[in-house]
């Protein structure tokens, strides 16, 4: 331990805890702003300590029918399309990318390279350069506001199928040798080893893919034009657009903090799943 | 690339990389090329047909004041929010690595952000800085500072820079600190030992051994910027006032769905994929080399 | 130059456990002094404890009579040779060596004129542009001590520092580092667990085990005089043999069903007490003219090169025996053989307090 002089140790600890205070500051404002009556919160200036109103404005929000002039669906509704945006594309994404993970490495096919560099080309293409011609593309298929238009377009990119190939590769070839003198074809091996041994970074990417699946914000704003298929994370905007003319803050920021409360949850609880996940899938 | 020991079922193996490959041509390619080929037409004010022209659309937009402006403002809006983002991790990360009790606290208090949709961070900052309703807003009318975001371009840029920025510290920080954690402890010891103080040890010993975890954050960073904060920006300020905040990646949407200027949106959205083209390149290239520490 | 001494330091972890045991240890002015046990002895601990890198829990430390208990590790004038060299990769050699020195604020030709100097010494000087991803082991080794050289600190402190090396090259470099010390005269404290280097390398060695210090001499002395168990069985290789037997009425010690000692050693011990006997694999032979012998079946017998080693044990008891024969030495698994020995060779201990009692 060097330099143990106590300033250091302090100066420290003082430092990380104003990092915190900066970083946490906006959300407490919202949280603040959740748990007061509706016209506290046109007062200026807007109160710092929490009002009493949290169970009130929770149940308001979630069993209202959405606030005045937004157009938006009630939020327990919006709440569920966006757990099952964020299921299928997690679930989806990691099955999808086990399946040609596997292919991969581990079967000789012709066009196999292709498949790879086709793959790899997702990369280089996120949603935001192709919206148009995507966005085409979903509604000839007749995918607009539906579930797998939510999520089909967003399982295929290449950061899951990369991964999981690099763990493939570590695996032992005895392993595979081994479970084929024990009478294992491809699929009994892939279910039986591949699979429990990749257990921690499915688990891993699993916390990763929900975050990015419930954050979506362009893609269901563009797909969606039926109000129930909305998500909670694209309502915001219009709420607060409409509260130019109904302020109803208190509504706003509990939306919010329940749009931000699924992920926030996912990522403290597992913390350390979280960060194996976040550095293992950008190597 | 492929294991030694394989299998030679090629029906089998086609059936496995179906799924991600169909899904690809259907929702990547196909639309990829259909943008190439769309931002080579213009289709005419009704609709109703399309002129093959080339590249005049790339030339126009070359020409256009409009998205020149927009092209700087997006490099200076990258520029800003990496700088910002990854110094203030890294000033962070800094210190949290002397932290043996509590560390586990710190770090589950700084990365939770991460988890905040782009969309939402824009909307935290947009009620904490309202012109009328803001509470920073309160503070700084309290200094004398006339604050208007909505009037005031610089004051516009500058809100969706520090939301921006805000998001990713908890990312940035996570990368900082893993890496400087890989420094054997052997060796800040030794410079300990050879007379270098907290503050010296950090720039000549650990700063440039983590140069490769920095320069990946640089591209991470410049990529989130320019593609993942349309979020922010449309709930913020929806590229105003006056196009102050209008990025490159808003203007796509702007000019597309809003405009409908199918043939310039698609002329963008190919410029925009050759940025990513790019920058994905660099970042394969020049970042897969690992510094061994021996 | 300095010496260096440790007072009643102990060093307890929170939670409990004791590394080290309320110490007492003077090192000389320019001795090179080496610290050696098994693993989680506790000798990197103290090494670490003087350089300032672990906190001491009581007890002080003088470096030249200075306290430095509060002293951070730059400003001790030490050096420390780590065990993986701890070079700087992203620097040349020159600037590895160079870093010490800048930071102490000496003027840039004098920096020059020293590590161009120690680099000749260490025969570093064409290598002074290279940085260490392309050296060799070895060269990486005389990087890291000319790093330590440079700095011309009161005190050397080596932390292991041959052992990522192979075997031949650390022969080499043991003699290297031998030489050097002695040429530069500068107090060293050198940690390993390897008795063969401790041997060769200290003017005198510390023996420790669990935290305490077993026994502290220079190497003849603890070879030929070691005062415990644990020293007897630690230095020498192959180790000394050891056979544990009860005292019985007549103050002999009976090792076994027959083998009997008798000795002036034993007159003051009482009878049914454990003591255990030592002797050396050396000092045990298969010619007359030995005043005492006992008789062995043979077990195991392997050919090494220059020497014949011979395993076995004494009838009834369990302990292995091993004697050294030349090369050219034969017999058969089952055999019993003579072994003759001198009495003045054998070396006594309480079997349980683990103490030499002669």
């Amino acid at each position: 331990m060097i330099e143990n002089r106590p300033i250091l140790d302090f100066i420290t600890h003082i430092v990380l805890i104003v990092g915190i205070v900066i970083i946490a500051f906006p959300i407490w404002v919202m949280f603040v702003g959740a748990t007061h009556e509706g016209v506290r919160m046109v007062q200026v200036p807007l109160p710092l300590l929490p009002g009493d109103q949290f169970f009130i404005n929770l149940k308001t929000t979630l069993l209202g029918s959405g606030l005045e002039g937004t157009k938006t669906a009630p939020v327990w509704l919006m709440l569920l399309n966006s757990l099952a945006m964020a299921l299928s594309i997690a679930i989806g994404k990691i099955i999808i990318s086990l399946l040609s993970a596997f292919a991969i490495v581990y079967f000789r096919f012709p066009f196999r390279m292709a498949c790879f560099w086709m793959i790899f080309i997702t990369l280089m293409l996120p949603v935001e350069v192709r919206i148009l011609p995507t966005f085409e593309v979903v509604a000839n298929l007749g995918l607009l506001n539906s579930y797998a238009g939510l999520s089909i377009p967003l399982i295929a990119s290449a950061t899951a199928t990369f991964m999981f190939r690099q763990v493939f590769m570590t695996i032992p070839d005895e392993l595979l040798e081994s479970a084929r003198l024990d009478g294992a074809g491809p699929m009994k091996f892939f279910k039986d080893f591949l699979v429990p041994l990749s257990r921690t970074n499915i688990a891993a990417l699993f916390v990763i893919l929900f975050i990015y699946g419930w954050n979506q914000y362009l893609w269901p704003l563009l797909i969606t034009t039926d109000r129930s298929m909305y998500t909670i994370v694209m309502s915001i905007k219009r709420m607060i657009q409409a509260a130019e003319q109904t302020p109803d803050w208190h509504i706003i920021m509990m939306t919010s903090l329940l749009a931000m409360l699924p992920p926030i949850l996912v990522v403290m609880t597992m913390q350390k799943l979280f960060i194996k996940g976040l550095i293992e899938s950008e190597k | 690339m492929l294991k030694s020991i394989h299998f030679n079922s090629q029906a089998l193996a086609y059936l496995l990389v179906a799924p991600q490959v169909i899904i690809t041509l259907v929702f990547f390619i196909w639309p990829a090329g259909q943008a190439l080929y769309q931002s080579f037409l213009i289709e005419d004010a009704f609709g109703l047909g399309s002129e093959f022209v080339w590249f005049e659309n790339f030339i126009y937009l070359f020409e256009d004041d409009y998205y020149g402006e927009s092209f700087g403002r997006t490099a200076l809006f990258s520029f800003l929010v990496a700088v910002i983002s990854m110094s203030f991790a890294l000033f962070l990360a800094g210190f949290a690595e002397r932290v043996v009790r509590g560390g586990l606290f710190y770090k589950t208090l700084l990365i939770w952000p991460y988890a905040v949709a782009p969309v939402l961070a824009g909307a935290l900052w947009v009620i904490m800085f309202d012109p009328s309703l803001g509470i920073i807003t309160y503070f700084l009318k309290y200094f004398g500072i006339d604050w208007n975001y909505k009037l005031n371009g610089n004051q516009a840029m500058t809100l969706v820079v520090m939301a921006a920025a805000w998001k990713q510290v908890a990312y940035n920080f996570l990368f900082f600190l893993a890496g400087i954690h890989a420094i054997p402890k052997s060796m800040i010891e030794a410079a300990a030992i050879d007379g270098s103080g907290p503050v010296r040890r950090f720039w000549t010993i650990i700063f440039p051994l983590i140069s490769p975890v920095t320069f990946f954050l640089l591209v991470i960073n410049t990529v989130y910027a320019f593609f993942d904060t349309f979020g922010i920006i449309h709930v913020m300020t929806q590229g105003g006032p006056a196009k102050a905040t209008e990025i490159l990646v808003y203007k796509v949407y702007n000019d597309g769905f809003i405009g409908l200027d199918l043939g310039g949106s698609a002329a963008q959205s190919v410029i925009l994929m050759f940025i990513v083209i790019s920058l994905t390149v660099i970042q394969f290239r020049y970042i897969e080399k690992k510094v061994e520490y021996k | 130059m300095a010496e260096v001494k440790l007072d009643q330091v102990e060093k307890v972890y929170p939670g409990g456990f004791c590394a080290i045991k309320e110490m007492y240890l003077e090192i000389h002015d320019g001795e090179l002094m080496v610290l050696v046990g098994p693993s989680g002895c506790g000798k990197s601990t103290m090494l670490r404890m003087i350089a300032g890198l672990e906190q001491i829990s009581s007890g002080e430390i003088y470096i030249e009579n200075e306290l430095v208990n509060n002293k951070e590790p730059a400003d001790r004038d030490i050096a420390m040779v780590f065990q993986n060299y701890a070079l700087y990769p992203h620097m040349s050699v020159y600037d590895n060596m160079a870093y010490g020195l800048k930071n102490r604020k000496i003027s840039k030709n004098k920096i020059d004129e020293l590590v161009n100097e120690v680099a000749k010494t260490l025969e570093l000087d064409k290598l002074l542009g290279r940085k260490p991803k392309a050296l060799s082991g070895g060269q990486r080794q005389r990087v890291a001590m000319g790093r330590a050289i440079v700095r011309e600190p009161k005190v050397f402190l080596f932390d292991e520092p041959l052992s990522n090396l192979d075997a031949k090259l650390r022969v080499q470099m043991r003699l290297e580092i031998k030489k050097l010390q002695k040429k530069l005269g500068v107090t060293s404290i050198y940690v390993t667990h390897d008795q063969v280097e401790a041997m060769t390398l200290g003017h005198r060695l510390v023996l420790l085990n669990e935290g305490q210090i077993e026994q502290i001499g220079t190497p003849v002395e603890v070879y030929e005089n070691p005062q415990s168990l644990f020293v007897a069985s630690f230095i020498g290789s192959p180790p000394m043999n050891l056979m544990e037997g009860v005292i019985n009425d007549k103050k002999e010690l009976v090792i076994g069903n027959q083998f009997c000692l008798k000795s002036n050693v034993l007159e003051k011990t009482e009878t049914d007490s454990k003591i255990t006997v030592g002797i050396r694999p050396e000092h045990l032979y298969d010619s007359l003219g030995m005043d005492n012998s006992f008789r062995m079946l043979v077990e195991n017998y392997e050919r090494q090169g220059a020497d014949s080693f011979v395993y076995g044990k004494i009838e009834g008891c369990e302990d292995l025996i091993t004697v050294r024969y030349p090369a050219d030495f034969y017999c058969s698994i089952g055999e019993s053989l003579k072994i003759s020995f001198q009495s003045n060779n054998l070396h006594y201990f309480d079997t349980d307090k683990g103490v030499r009692i002669d």
